[in-house]
């Protein structure tokens, strides 16, 4: 193996490292009785931004959020490409404009179970170790 | 009446040469050109103007519209907050507020409660500090209704809606919500206002509370305010900014509120457009300027060059027809005249008359007095046998001292006798040579068609014999032909 070779393969192995990381830092989840099994990363950007409030065969949708840190962030960048303060930027305009309101903010683990268990079209996100039996995580298309 | 006809047929003549022709019709059309094309200019500008205008207004209808629903909304909110507070929520009440969704969306808004120190005593989570503002705090304390922060008295670059509390009629504090400026100014889009676009929420106190200009968002800039602003709106006139910028200004007055909205569109950026087809308009026009000049340049040189080519084919005909020194046609053009005139009285039954002349004793006041004074001579003798002569006959000169005449149009023999005699006491007339008075005679012999001849040297030598037979016979005499004096010479 010539050094360029070396090179790929550590290159691509940070690649997939980093994927994997982000894969594993965040997931979407929705209530175990929800209908949704699978969405792609557009759909779930168009839901959480605002740009679409309903799914084909599932209907109205409700995005949950949580209040900002670290997690939010690393959704929000992995999924919209956007930084906080640029989504912050994005509601400021819309919420003046009258063209839409944010998500709703869950503050806590529980909070986020109850609304999920409650409401079939609710989505929302959290970290992998706290996800539970009454969740399910979204399949990415 | 006819002067008048003559001499407008006479300007519409002199008009046509080519010399004022072409260069007035090069002139007319491009005076066509440019004023078409000025006056398109001038719509174009027109309709951009207006399109800016009835953009303006749109655009500032909207933002009145968002602000105002913004500014309701915030204070619709306090007016809950400070209600739920004063009914006995205390400590809990934001929390509780939110849970219900009657708190202005946290992700934007911050909302915290204070007391008359000035202390948090609840917030929520958004953490602008709402305590640092001495300013606001204290004109909280002055009444009850809403209160605006003016950046100016602020070091914070946050805009905050408070209004006072009251616990068991005393006051007890307030409720403050904050927002960053640039939330007033979020539906800029420079699509519309363009990139020099301006937006923002001006104080009744002459302090923008938010101005946006393109990208550029600040807060606590001042204008000296027109009292009159308050109830008035501005409707598109051009004001001139700090920045040296000309915009079309749209303002209004927030009903409730001591804020006025403001829209103003760059100048120069909505007439860009108008400004390119004007560009466009101008190049076209010189182009099409450039090519009439050019093709009436070459029609000119044209028509020049060929007037220029007839002039001088007419002068070299002239040189070949006309005797030099007295300018009377010579020997070759008389011929022809002569075989025209025939051939008109053989079609017309009419008769003419030729008239050789001979000056007598020429010879002598050339060989005595010089050439110069002989030419002298025969100049004035030619003028004079013209002035004998109608417009309609002709005299040409054939020889040194002779002269030959041809009258066309006169009836018969006593006008060719009375015509004769009059070019002899014409001649008569002592001539004025170089100072000197001279007296000269001349002889002239009269053939006659078709009396004397029919053609043209049948005619010309009886004359001629005629005339010899007068310069034989005393001279300063004229001689009508007859076949007699064939004979007697």
């Amino acid at each position: 193996m010539n050094r360029v070779h070396v090179h790929l393969i550590s290159l691509s192995l940070l690649l997939l490292c980093n994927a994997v990381k982000a894969a594993a830092e965040v997931v979407v989840v929705v209530g175990k009785n929800s209908p949704m099994e699978s969405l792609n990363s557009h759909e779930i950007s168009d839901i959480f931004l605002g740009n679409a409030t309903a799914l084909p065969k599932i209907g109205k949708v409700m995005p949950l959020d949580r209040s900002e840190d670290r997690l939010r962030a690393a959704f929000y960048q992995d999924y919209t490409g956007k930084n906080l303060p640029q989504i912050k930027a994005h509601w400021a305009k819309n919420i003046f404009t009258g063209r839409g309101y944010p998500p709703k903010v869950v503050s806590s683990i529980d909070e986020l179970r109850a609304i999920l268990l409650k409401n079939p079209t609710a989505i929302g996100y959290t970290s992998p170790d706290k996800v539970d039996g009454s969740m399910k995580i979204l399949i990415m298309k | 009446m006819s002067k008048i006809s003559s001499a407008i047929r006479d300007y519409i003549r002199r008009f046509t040469e080519a010399k004022y022709f072409f260069p007035t019709i090069c002139v007319v059309l491009l005076g066509l050109v440019w004023a078409t094309t000025l006056n398109l200019i001038r719509a174009e500008y027109a309709t951009a103007r207006e399109t800016a205008l009835t953009l303006g207004h749109e655009l500032l209808g909207t933002y009145e519209a968002q602000s105002l629903r913004s500014l309701r909304e915030i204070d619709h909110s306090l007016k809950i907050i400070r209600y739920a507070y004063e009914a006995g929520m205390s400590a809990d009440t934001l929390q509780a507020l939110e849970a219900r969704d009657l708190l202005p969306s946290t992700l934007v808004f911050s909302v915290c409660i204070v007391d008359q120190s000035g202390e948090v005593i609840s917030s929520t989570d958004t953490g602008y500090s709402c305590t640092s503002n001495h300013n606001l705090l204290h004109a909280l304390q002055k009444t009850d209704s809403l209160v605006i922060s003016n950046p100016q008295e602020s070091t914070e670059s946050i805009l905050s809606f408070g209004t006072q509390l009251h616990i068991n009629g005393s006051a007890a504090g307030a409720v403050i919500i904050t927002v960053e400026p640039a939330y007033f100014v979020s539906g800029y889009e420079s699509q519309k206002y363009g990139t020099e676009g301006l937006n923002g929420l001006l104080g009744t106190d002459g302090v923008f509370r938010v101005l946006r200009i393109g990208d550029n968002i600040t807060a606590g800039a001042t204008v000296d305010i027109n009292p009159s602003l308050m109830d008035q709106e501005a409707n598109g006139a051009i004001q001139n900014y700090h920045d040296g910028i000309k915009r079309y200004t749209f303002m209004r007055h927030l009903f409730g509120y001591p804020l006025i909205a403001m829209v103003s569109l760059a100048e120069h950026e909505q007439l860009a457009a108008a400004r390119k087809n004007a560009e466009k308009y101008l190049i076209r026009a010189t182009a099409g300027s450039l090519f009439l000049i050019i093709v009436f340049a070459a029609l000119f040189r044209e028509s020049w060059g060929r007037k220029q080519e007839h002039e001088q084919v007419v002068q070299v005909e002239y040189i070949a027809y006309h005797d030099t020194l007295t300018g009377l046609p010579n020997r070759g053009l008389f011929s022809k005249l002569l075989q025209q005139a025939l051939m008109l009285a053989k079609r017309n039954n009419r008769s003419f008359s030729v008239l050789f002349l001979d000056l007598d004793g020429f010879k002598h006041i050339n060989d005595t007095l010089g050439h110069d004074a002989g030419d002298q001579l025969l100049i004035e003798v030619s003028e004079r046998l013209t002035e004998c002569l109608r417009s309609s006959d002709v005299v040409a000169r054939i020889g040194g001292d002779e002269f030959v005449a041809l009258l066309p149009n006169h009836k018969g023999g006593d006008c060719a006798e009375a015509v004769a005699q009059k070019i002899i006491t014409a001649i008569a007339e002592p001539h004025n040579i170089l100072g000197h008075k001279y007296s000269i005679t001349i002889s002239v012999g009269i053939s006659m068609y078709p009396r004397d001849g029919q053609d043209e040297h049948t005619l010309m030598k009886n004359a001629d014999i005629a005339m010899y037979y007068a310069k034989s016979h005393g001279k300063n005499s004229y001689r009508f032909y007859s076949p007699e004096l064939k004979l007697a010479s």
